[in-house]
């Protein structure tokens, strides 16, 4: 069997064992019911889900899989010290088969292998928290999808900023209601870290090469990098960017048309993926054009800036980032007051620290049209992640809808594919409304 | 930021507000780095949860509890919370992560672990946690940890110019050397399998509040201390900066793996107020 009928069937382990039966003994999930999960994938996102997940409650995990001895025994570990017995699993077809009462999977794994994991618990009948991007490409994507849409179970894709209260605001209150920052005509996008050596390991925790060969990685640099490797994934862009492009999607309400780029290995010439991509995206809102300049970045952490999305509008911008520091709202100097949204609480105007008021004060200098900058009313009082699992075990529950399912994130699957489709033709990629067709 | 030499690495990470780095004695330097970076993930992964100027992190969820609320923390959270209430009760409340709560009340008196998970339950109203003075040696600990895994035992971790953690000694080396003490006349010592850390107003003023008296310390201008692990050395000296010399010494006296140092008030002269055995602690003067 080919990759690709692999992919769309997705109910077929590459070993040749079948899983396609459903967890007919788990009893349907209801409100205030503990949730019995497994997690597959238990690298650093997947640490990052279990601890998001003990301070929800209500939540039990039953077992833990990876292919990596050290990693599956450190989610065993760091369970037990939650008083949660797991067992652990080299592979997931196996756990599947073995572990009949689960109501959930969290799937923190390799891209390339989402596909394959995700619809074979879908089929399974289990409900799948998958962190993005949803698959290696966009084949993989759709069947995902699809199954997902067959099975009548629920897909979330870890777009965790479709759950941070800031975000939400920002879209809810400002954008929909206030129609803050006025009509938006420009978005700027940067995802930089600096320049990093590749990942390494313990050499004594060394995954054998047999063991790799089977589960699909060609060595263990490889299998700790796969980020760099397009055979694993859509690259740094699409793993760093495509997050940014989904709040673009959720924002804007629409799905691009066009897109441009230019990248290239500048830097990391002995790694296989583009390290350094700008996009420009159109837009078509429904008050007009948006253009979308994006700065993928691996040689620089942007001066420390990191990662932003910034929507400038004719009376103001909106400047969103999952780190609190570097989010803000700035009023442009003719724009109308904001009077109205501070007395409803939509924002807070940022208080001129005393010593630089006395300061300009002494100096006795006016200047005029400076943008008034604003604060979100709100604190993030628990984590990014914790706030967008929550709400998949709510809608587990059947508490309330998700808010990134796979039909909501595939948008920005295509919308990150094609940047790299734009740099390969050195050319504008118009998308057409098939292209988003699922 | 990183410096190379031949047989040595030593990276930079900015965390917690301060410099920490990592020094490894290994001959490939490159997976001696990736192994620094690693430990500096979970340098990171430490600060989320034990900052206070974080909103999410677990401290700031434990302080915004009512009293009698709890809530899950991570089990590294608990096991930093455990060590310093141990070094609270051991030093009289000379050290106390609850020093800014109004009415004062000490950590101990103001949340409880539960049984079998990390949860933290708050006793009282006022709740005010501040890990600024064990929390960089008790991520020393863990990055340490991270690095064995990794078998790179040689190292050097360091938070500050504050606190260090000494693992094995450098091939053909007794120990790493480290100054300490007044800059006019640095005294230097040679560490392995021993963390040493100093306190004191010389760098930030007089910064440490006497948690009994709830006003700056001024008894010691320094205090330096020595324990097994990044994390006690860390509290302890902040503790030898309030406490008196007599209750230092009556202190180590209980745990003969304890150095202390201390420059008085107003004086420039280090006092050594217990040294411990060299063979059970391998520490030397030179």
């Amino acid at each position: 069997m080919q990759r690709r009928e692999f992919l769309q069937t997705g109910v077929v382990a590459a070993s040749g064992l079948l899983v396609p039966r459903l967890q007919a003994a788990a009893a349907p999930a209801g409100a205030g019911q503990e949730l019995r999960v497994a997690l597959i994938g238990a690298g650093y996102q997947g640490r990052v889900l279990m601890n998001a997940a003990m301070s929800i409650g209500g939540v039990r995990f039953r077992a833990v899989c990876d292919i990596w001895e050290y990693a599956r025994n450190y989610g065993q570990k760091y369970l037990a010290r939650h008083d949660q017995e797991v067992r652990v699993y080299e592979d997931f077809r196996e756990m599947l088969d073995k572990e009949r009462e689960l109501d959930a999977v969290l799937i923190a794994t390799p891209d390339f292998a989402h596909a394959t994991q995700a619809n074979a618990c879908l089929e399974a009948g289990l409900h799948v928290y998958c962190e993005p991007m949803l698959a290696h490409n966009l084949p993989a994507a759709r069947s995902m999808v699809d199954t997902m849409r067959r099975t009548g179970k629920l897909l979330q894709v870890g777009y965790q900023r479709r759950s941070n209260p800031r975000y939400r605001h920002a879209f809810e209150k400002l954008i929909a209601e206030a129609h803050l920052p006025g009509r938006i005509t420009v978005v700027q996008m940067q995802r930089a870290q600096e320049a990093a050596d590749l990942r390494g390991w313990p050499k004594r925790f060394t995954i054998p090469d047999d063991v790799l060969r089977r589960f699909g990685y060609d060595d263990m640099n490889q299998f700790r990098n796969w980020i760099w490797f397009p055979k694993y994934c859509g690259g740094p862009y699409c793993a760093f960017v495509s997050p940014q492009l989904d709040v673009c999607q959720w924002f804007l309400e629409a799905p691009p048309r066009a897109v441009m780029a230019s990248g290239g290995r500048d830097f990391f010439q002995d790694r296989p993926s583009l390290d350094t991509v700008m996009t420009v995206y159109e837009y078509p809102h429904k008050l007009g054009p948006v253009r979308v300049s994006c700065a993928m970045l691996t040689t620089t952490s942007g001066d420390g800036t990191r990662q932003f999305e910034r929507f400038l509008g004719t009376e103001g911008s909106l400047q969103l980032s999952e780190n609190p520091r570097w989010a803000r709202i700035g009023r442009e100097p003719n724009a109308p007051d904001w009077d109205r949204w501070i007395d409803k609480n939509y924002l807070v105007k940022q208080e001129v620290e005393a010593a630089n008021a006395a300061s300009e004060k002494d100096m006795d200098v006016h200047v005029s049209g400076d943008v008034e900058q604003y604060q979100f009313p709100m604190a993030v009082t628990v984590s990014n992640c914790q706030a967008h699992l929550e709400n998949f075990f709510a809608a587990v529950r059947g508490e309330g809808p998700l808010r990134c399912a796979a039909d909501i994130a595939f948008p920005s699957q295509v919308a990150a594919f094609k940047a790299l489709e734009a740099v390969q033709a050195g050319s504008t990629l118009q998308l057409a409304a098939s292209d988003f067709n699922i | 930021m990183r410096t190379d030499s031949p047989s040595q690495v030593t990276l930079h990470h900015q965390a917690m507000a301060t410099d920490f780095s990592i020094t490894i004695a290994c001959p490939d330097s490159r997976y001696a780095r990736q192994g620094a970076a690693e430990a500096f993930l979970e340098l990171d992964r430490l600060e989320d949860r034990l900052s206070a100027f974080r909103q999410d992190s677990d401290v700031s969820r434990i302080s915004r509890l009512d009293p009698g609320a709890t809530c899950v923390v991570d089990p590294e959270t608990l096991h930093c919370l455990r060590v310093a209430l141990d070094i609270e009760q051991a030093t009289g409340g000379a050290f106390d992560i609850a020093y800014r709560s109004h009415p004062h009340r000490a950590a101990s008196e103001l949340i409880r672990f539960g049984d079998k998970t990390p949860t933290i339950a708050v006793l009282d109203n006022a709740m005010s946690l501040d890990l600024g003075g064990i929390g960089k040696g008790f991520a020393l600990d863990h990055m340490a940890a991270l690095l064995a895994d990794w078998d790179l035992d040689c190292v050097l971790l360091r938070a500050s110019k504050s606190t260090v953690l000494a693992r094995n000694a450098p091939p053909g080396k007794l120990g790493w050397e480290v100054q300490f003490g007044i800059k006019a006349s640095p005294r230097r010592l040679t560490l392995s399998s021993l963390a040493f850390s100093g306190s004191g107003s010389d760098v930030k003023g007089h910064h440490i509040i006497d948690p009994h008296s709830r006003r700056p310390a001024t008894h010691h201008r320094l205090a330096f201390a020595t324990a097994p692990t990044g994390a006690e050395a860390d509290a302890l000296s902040t503790a030898f900066v309030v406490m008196t010399d007599d209750a230092i010494r009556d202190f180590c006296r209980h745990d003969p793996r304890i150095a202390a140092y201390v420059v008085l008030a107003d004086t420039a002269s280090l006092q050594a107020l217990h040294e411990p055995r060299e063979s059970a602690t391998k520490l030397s003067f030179q």
